[in-house]
Formats: C-alpha cells, sequence, structure tokens
C-alpha cells in the first residue's frame, strides 16, 4: 500500500457520501478504504461507485466513439480537463486528534484531498483488536498486510451469519473460525457437524483439515461413525520430508434412543402438530422407552392405548417417519450405548474445545435431528447452569453451534405452519442465547429465505460472494452499515467478504479477504517443523 | 397566413435566381473575358471590389502538420449587467489561453472588464478592445513562428473609431514584427459572390465535388493590392477536415509576408489542432470561447457588487429605477 499518497480531491459532499475525483494515474476499488484529513480529523471513507463526468456532449462523445469503432488513434485535447472519473465513497467514520472514533457528525471541506490509508491509520480504526483473527484487509481484490479480528466474547453470544453461494468459501471460513477456536485454548467451545467429510482431514488431497493443526490434539474431540468406542485416534500425514503425528480425542457417534426427547423431533421441523402430540402422549406414559414403544408396537395397539385420541393414520405416518430416522440404527441405537455421547460432549463444550461430529453418510433428517439434539442440550446446559450454578457458568467458555444450511431450521415456512410461529432451538438461541453466552453460527447458501428478524439479531455478518439480489438485498435492508454494499456483494471473488461486527466494535462494512485454511496450517506446520529441528539440534 | 406563403414564394423565386445563375451559358466579351463567372466580391462602402474568378485549380488540398509550436488564443463574451434603455452597463470576459502543440501550455485568471455603452457599435468596440488588450499581453509569451489566433476577421471596421482601428492595424504590425503568425477563423462570414450566393457556401458545394472527403482550402480570392486598407488580413476559405461538413473564413496577416508565402503550412499547422469531439475547428478557439461565457451566477454576483458600488455614490436607487423603465416589455409583454 502507498503511504501519504494523494488519489483524489473531494468535489462535493451529501449526508455521509463523499464525491471525490481520481487523479489520473491512481486507481480505486470498489470497497477500498480511504481518508481524508481536514483541520485534525481523519475521515475514514469506504469507495461504493464509481462515475465518469465529462464536459463532452453526447455528440461529441458519440462522434470519438464512433472514430474509435473504426479504428482510428484519439488524441482529445485537454482530456484530464474535459473527462475524468469519481468515485463516491461512504464515512464510515471519523476519528479526532485523541484517536476517538465516533460515527461520522461532520463533513470534510470541499477540495481535501483524499488519500490512502497507511498501517497506522488501521490501527486507529481498531480492526485488529480482537482475538478471533479472520482474515486480511482487503483493497479491490487485494489483501492488505493489515489483519481483521472479531472478539469472540462479544460477537459469539450476538450470533453470527455466514451466506455464500456455493463455492464461495463457507467451509474455508468455518475451518478458520474453528481454528482460532482451537488456538484460544479453552476460552471458546464449538459444535460443528460435517456432513460432507470435510472438517476433519479436508476431504482431499488438496484441502488441510483441523487434525493437520498444531491445537487439535489439545482442542478437538471427534465423533464419528469411524471408532466403535472412546479412543484416541492417531492421524499420520507428511509435510515436507516431516512425519507428523497427531493425537485426537475420538468418540463413537452413537446415540441411544432413551436419550431422545419428543422435542428433539419435534424442532426438525418435519412432524405436523397431530404427529407432534402422538410423540408427546408416548413420552408421557413411556418416558425413556417411549421411542422404542412407538416403533415396536403395533399401530393398532397404540391406538387402542390412547384411546383414539390420535388418528391410526397419524401413528402410522409418525411410526415411518421415525424409523426412516432412526431405523437403521447406524447412529441411533434402540440399546443403551456404552458412551454416554451427550455428555461426553458437554464436557468437551465445558472444557472450551471444537466438537466434530462427521456423518458423512447420514441423511437429511438425521442430520437435522443430530443438530436440534445437541443445541437443544447445550442451551439447556447453560441456561441451567446460569440459573443454578451461576459460579460454574461464569467459568464456561462462550460457545458457538454452527448450522449448516440454516435456512433449513429459519426460514419463514419452517417457523411458520398454518400462520402460526412455532420456534425451534435456533431460533430461540437467537433470541435468547446472549444471556447464557450460546451463539449459533447460521451458514447458508439462501439468506433471502431467512425470517427477519432474525437476520436482524445476528449481528456478526460474514457476507461471501453473493450475487442474487433477493438474497442480499435482505440482508442490506435488515443490517447496519450495508446500505451500499450489493453492488460490492455482488463483484466479490471465491474468498473476498464484507464483515460487520458491532459486538466486537467493527460498526462498518469491511472488506475481507478470508484467511485461506490451508496457508495458516501450512505456516503453523512450517514453524512447528522448524521447532522441533531446533530442539532436535539442541539435544 | 396566406400573405406568408406568398412572401415565401417570392423569396424562393429569388433564391432560383442566385443560385441557378450559374447554369446559364457563360456569355463572352469580344476578348473572351467571361462575365458571368463566378467571383469574390468585397464592398468597401458605395464600391464594390470584384476578386479572383473562383476556379477549380486554386482548391488546394489541405495536410495537417504535427508540430510542438506556442498556439495562442483568444475570446471573449458579454452580458448586459444592466440595461437602462437609451444605455447599457455591459460585462466582457475575457479568455486568453497559450497551448503548445496540443497541451495545453499557460492560461492566466480570465479577466472580466465592464463599461457602459450607448450604440451597438461602442458594444462591438468594448469587445474588440479587450480582447486584443489580453491577446497583446499573452503575446510576450510566444514568440517567432508561434500563433495567436482570434475569434473574428481581420478586419478594422471602418465604422470603428479611429482609436479602435488603430489598436486593430498596431497590433497586427506588432505581431509581424515579432514574427508571430496571427489568424482570424470567423464562424460566420458575409463574404458573397457576384450572384448574391454566399462564398462560404458556394465554395462548400464545390469543394464537395472537386475534393470530395478531403481537406482543403481555397486561395487566393482576392490580390492583396485589392484589398482596402482596413482589411488587415488576406482572406482563404477552409475546410480543415475531412469529416467536417463546415467551411471557415479565415484571415491571416497581410503584413506578414512570410505567412502568405507559407500558407499551407500554417494552415495544416492550424488543422493539426482540431479535436475529435468536433472535427474541423480547431480546438484553442473553441475552448476559449466556452470558458469566456459568463455564467448566471456570475452575473449575479458581478451585478449584486456593482450595486453595492452605486450604493456608495448614492446612485443604487435611481440605476434600478432606470432598468425598470426598460423592464417592462419582459415584465409585462412577453410573460
Amino acid at each position: 500500500m502507498e503511504i501519504n499518497d494523494n488519489v483524489g480531491v473531494v468535489l462535493w459532499i451529501e449526508g455521509d457520501e463523499v464525491t471525490f475525483r481520481i487523479y489520473k494515474d491512481k486507481r480505486v476499488h470498489r470497497g477500498q478504504l480511504l481518508k481524508i484529513i481536514d483541520q485534525n480529523i481523519k475521515f475514514i471513507i469506504k469507495v461504493t461507485d464509481f462515475k465518469p463526468e465529462t464536459l463532452l456532449s453526447p455528440a461529441e462523445i458519440s462522434r470519438i466513439s464512433f472514430k474509435i469503432e473504426k479504428g482510428e488513434s484519439i488524441d482529445i485535447m485537454d482530456e484530464e480537463l474535459r473527462c475524468y472519473y469519481t468515485a463516491t465513497g461512504k464515512i464510515i467514520c471519523q476519528i479526532d486528534d485523541y484517536g476517538y472514533i465516533t460515527g461520522p457528525t461532520t463533513i470534510p471541506k470541499i477540495f481535501s484531498n483524499v488519500k490512502y490509508i497507511t498501517p497506522k491509520d488501521l490501527e486507529e480504526i481498531r480492526l485488529e483488536t480482537g482475538d478471533i483473527k479472520i482474515g486480511y484487509l482487503r483493497s479491490g481484490h487485494k489483501a492488505t498486510g493489515s489483519t481483521i479480528s472479531i472478539n469472540g466474547e462479544k460477537a459469539f453470544p450476538h450470533h453470527v451469519l455466514v451466506c455464500s453461494i456455493t463455492g464461495g468459501g463457507k467451509t474455508n471460513f468455518g475451518k478458520v473460525l474453528a481454528w482460532n477456536i482451537m488456538k484460544e485454548k479453552g476460552k471458546y467451545s464449538m459444535l460443528i457437524i460435517d456432513t460432507e467429510s470435510e472438517y476433519f482431514d479436508g476431504g482431499d488431497k488438496e484441502h488441510l483439515g483441523l487434525v493437520h493443526s498444531i491445537h487439535s490434539e489439545k482442542g478437538l474431540v471427534y465423533i464419528t461413525p469411524r471408532v466403535k468406542f472412546p479412543c484416541k485416534i492417531q492421524y499420520e500425514f507428511r509435510f515436507g520430508s516431516e512425519r507428523i503425528t497427531r493425537n485426537i480425542q475420538a468418540y463413537p457417534l452413537e446415540i441411544w434412543w432413551g436419550t431422545l426427547q419428543p422435542e428433539d423431533f419435534e424442532q426438525t421441523g418435519e412432524y405436523t402438530p397431530p404427529q407432534e402430540a402422538l410423540l408427546w402422549m408416548m413420552w408421557r406414559r413411556h418416558r425413556e422407552n417411549w421411542l422404542k414403544y412407538l416403533i415396536e408396537r403395533d399401530a393398532n395397539l397404540i391406538y387402542n392405548e390412547l384411546r383414539g385420541k390420535i388418528q391410526k393414520t397419524t401413528i402410522l405416518v409418525t411410526k415411518r417417519k421415525i424409523l426412516k430416522t432412526i431405523g437403521e440404527e447406524i447412529i441411533f441405537k434402540s440399546e443403551e450405548c456404552k458412551t454416554r455421547l451427550i455428555n461426553e460432549v458437554l464436557k468437551a463444550i465445558s472444557e472450551g474445545k471444537v466438537i466434530l461430529i462427521d456423518m458423512p453418510t447420514s441423511s437429511e433428517s438425521q442430520e437435522k435431528l443430530v443438530t436440534v439434539l445437541f443445541a437443544r442440550r447445550i442451551f439447556k446446559f447453560y441456561e441451567r447452569c446460569r440459573k443454578i450454578f451461576p459460579k460454574k457458568w461464569e467459568k464456561l467458555p462462550t460457545t458457538l453451534i454452527m448450522v449448516e444450511e440454516a435456512h433449513r431450521y429459519l426460514s419463514k415456512q419452517a417457523l411458520y405452519q398454518g400462520g402460526v410461529k412455532r420456534e425451534n432451538i435456533f431460533a430461540i438461541i437467537s433470541k435468547r442465547g446472549r444471556k447464557y453466552r450460546v451463539g449459533v453460527c447460521c451458514i447458508t447458501q439462501m439468506p433471502g429465505e431467512l425470517d427477519e428478524p432474525l437476520i436482524r439479531q445476528q449481528l456478526t455478518k460474514i457476507i461471501l460472494p453473493l450475487p442474487t439480489k433477493p438474497d442480499y438485498q435482505l440482508l442490506i435492508n435488515y443490517s447496519p452499515y450495508l446500505d451500499d454494499s450489493g453492488t460490492e456483494m455482488k463483484t466479490l471473488d471465491k474468498g473476498e467478504a464484507i464483515i460487520i461486527s458491532p459486538p466486537s466494535g467493527i460498526k462498518f462494512a469491511v472488506p475481507a479477504k478470508i484467511f485461506k485454511y490451508e496457508n495458516v496450517i501450512i505456516d503453523e506446520l512450517a514453524n512447528e517443523v522448524y521447532i522441533r529441528e531446533e530442539q532436535v539440534e539442541k539435544e | 397566413m396566406k400573405a406568408v406563403y406568398m412572401d415565401f414564394q417570392k423569396i424562393s423565386l429569388k433564391l432560383a435566381e442566385i443560385f441557378e445563375d450559374l447554369k446559364t451559358p457563360i456569355q463572352t466579351t469580344l476578348l473572351y473575358n467571361g462575365r458571368t463567372t463566378p467571383h469574390p466580391i468585397l464592398r468597401d462602402r458605395e464600391k464594390i471590389i470584384k476578386g479572383i474568378n473562383i476556379t477549380g485549380l486554386n482548391f488546394r488540398r489541405l495536410n495537417k502538420i504535427k508540430h510542438e509550436k506556442r498556439v495562442l488564443a483568444v475570446d471573449a463574451s458579454l452580458k448586459t449587467l444592466f440595461d437602462c434603455g437609451s444605455f447599457k452597463i455591459i460585462i466582457g470576459k475575457v479568455a486568453g489561453i497559450i497551448w503548445k502543440g496540443r497541451r495545453r501550455y499557460f492560461e492566466k485568471e480570465h479577466e472580466i472588464r465592464a463599461k457602459l455603452v450607448r450604440t451597438k457599435l461602442e458594444t462591438l468596440e468594448f469587445l474588440f478592445e479587450i480582447e486584443l488588450s489580453t491577446a497583446y499581453k499573452m503575446s510576450k509569451r510566444i514568440g517567432e513562428e508561434d500563433y495567436c489566433i482570434l475569434d473574428r476577421p481581420l478586419i478594422a471596421v471602418p465604422a470603428y473609431r479611429e482609436r479602435t482601428i488603430r489598436v486593430m492595424k498596431n497590433f497586427c504590425r506588432a505581431m509581424a514584427e515579432k514574427k508571430i503568425r496571427v489568424v482570424g477563423i470567423s464562424k460566420t462570414s458575409k463574404l458573397e459572390i457576384n450572384t448574391g450566393e454566399s462564398l462560404l457556401g458556394y465554395l462548400y458545394s464545390k469543394g464537395e465535388k472537386l475534393m470530395k472527403n478531403k481537406s482543403w482550402y481555397y486561395h487566393p480570392l482576392f490580390k492583396l493590392s485589392q484589398y482596402p486598407k482596413w482589411y488587415l488580413g488576406d482572406v482563404t476559405i477552409v475546410k480543415f477536415s475531412s469529416d467536417s461538413k463546415h467551411v471557415f473564413r479565415v484571415d491571416v496577416n497581410r503584413r506578414d509576408p512570410e505567412i502568405i508565402n507559407n500558407l499551407k503550412e500554417v494552415l495544416g499547422e492550424i488543422a493539426y489542432l482540431d479535436d475529435p469531439s468536433i472535427p474541423g475547428y480547431p480546438y484553442p478557439p473553441r475552448c476559449c470561447h466556452e470558458e469566456a461565457k459568463i455564467s448566471k451566477q456570475e452575473l449575479e454576483t458581478l451585478r449584486l457588487t456593482f450595486l453595492e458600488e452605486m450604493k456608495k455614490f448614492k446612485l443604487k436607487e435611481r440605476l434600478i429605477l432606470n432598468t425598470k423603465s426598460s423592464n417592462f416589455r419582459e415584465e409585462e409583454l412577453w410573460r
């Protein structure tokens, strides 16, 4: 980045929008941060749009362009006077002499110089003060040397929304987030449900996973059908000529039917009210064995037992649905399991770890059930702790539950049935989780489907490439600081993002380039190998 | 309405006479001199000066010549500050800019002058004087073989005062001494040929046939000795660009023999200064024309400034009453 270089001159200001002329030999990018210093106040502006200005009439422009079309070379006299480019930028903050940052309350003078921003300026904006480092400040499509971090303690309870089209970098971001949490050693915890087997070891030769990080041995708990009992999985890989081994705590993905409750099924959104009523009736009569009873018992007998309060068809359909979800006994077991998985997960959450549940062969309904199941347990655990054991609760790490395809749980369709709002656990956490330091990290390709109040509740937003208008327009409508970011959102490349996080103090839309997880891990591994070699030398 | 149609018919017949006259066979004298061959004419009071017969041989090809010479262009515009009926207070703004080749080289702050005038002639003289004054001052920054382009023909109209005529003559003489090439480019001209048709129109139509899709100039129109004294320039008609649909009257300083002898080079170097946005007219005078314009805001500011000045002399109210006396037409009849 150029230091103390003039980019342009202010031509006009209206509200918080600045129009400036771009100097001939300078280039400015959409989303770029620039500064204007006027009378000891530093205004930071973010470029939102461009417009050419010309003194040429439409007829003259037509004539010139026609000549160019014919292949003639053109030399316009006084070209810089008669044609120039302007950019519009939004004043995102102002910094006074004392370094105090506020929103814009005044404006710079016309004909003030517009300059490139320096690393010192970025320090003043305080984009790097958080503990969760997620990427670089972006200038156009280039990453600068400055990093952007959010404050996990403040941001997570207010929830995180990650939006992008397919292939935009959501999984990469998820891995970067998880890596940060592992690195913080007990300060935060996170639950990830991975249906594509991308998080553990990257899924293929080109990608790396959480296991490759040096922090995984102490920070990662792996729940997978690959193991039959609690153990430490030994994972070996090569880095250059070095062989590296990771020993990761692993548990089998087995859940006893008896631990499932009607509310778990209810909140997947796949059951109608009569079916839900049946589930509750079974629960009230049979408690831990309710599910086994419902599945194994004949429908007629159940019908008789309930004295016709539930229709036979309802019973049959409900049994079929439940069997489809849990009948194969791959994840959900009819007999009590040796591992009390829910307890182990809650324990790992309390210890500030990343819990990765790997379920590559599961169906959508199984995935939903597992997600709801653990989310409910975690939230209830924190809620109970805070209400009954406040001192214990204070020592718990702030936790984040990652919800993939969040529109399946938080869309208007999922939350409203027959015109009536029926909240699920994620909606409840979105509303009340902050009080208990439980947050959701909603990941979705279709933010346009989400219920609007929920968008407002997710205060930290990571917007990766999102070219579809209904999606980005809804985000703009229900989020602060994104008014002029529509065009930028459409033109983001893979890995580029716009970040807002008022709880972290990021009160404007920051252009970012999310760290590439593989690059982060390679640096970490290089360092690890180097330290190892040094130690060997010392010995 | 019927009366106006009859008038239109009469005008059409008159135009037919003008345009069709040349189609009649050429009548010759015993000495075989063509009497109806078209030629330009100049009116010097009651005298009519017949110029050189128009012939295809005098249409000459014009090629742009690249150069880095300094080109001074000057133009001025006028606006009425206050119209008091029997007199007006007018404002003139002069723009003078120097280019080096095609690059802007030097410009001074555009001067604004004011004057009380009673007649149209006084107004024109005022405009003339402020233009020449600026041209003279700025000519100190240019030198031999550089150009000074004015947006007017190089004529010192006899109706002007002696002083004004002297200023123009002295200017041309001084420029010739410095070997600065003074050129006057007019966007309009009253020059005509013997049939009454416009000289520019006639040459343009002829040029389109003889020099189709080419840039050209026509010279000579008159012998140097034929020009009256108040004609300071030698007249050529120029089509600067093959793309252009216009021809212009270009006067070159008669007192500068070097310019006359190198007319092709001079016109070629001026043609080089055209702009693709408006081909066929050199950019420097056009730019000065734009920059000399007085905006509404400027005019209002100057009005207020002048009224403040009038206040000091306790003449403000009187002036306003005088302006109201001449504004009835605008205020009441043309609403």
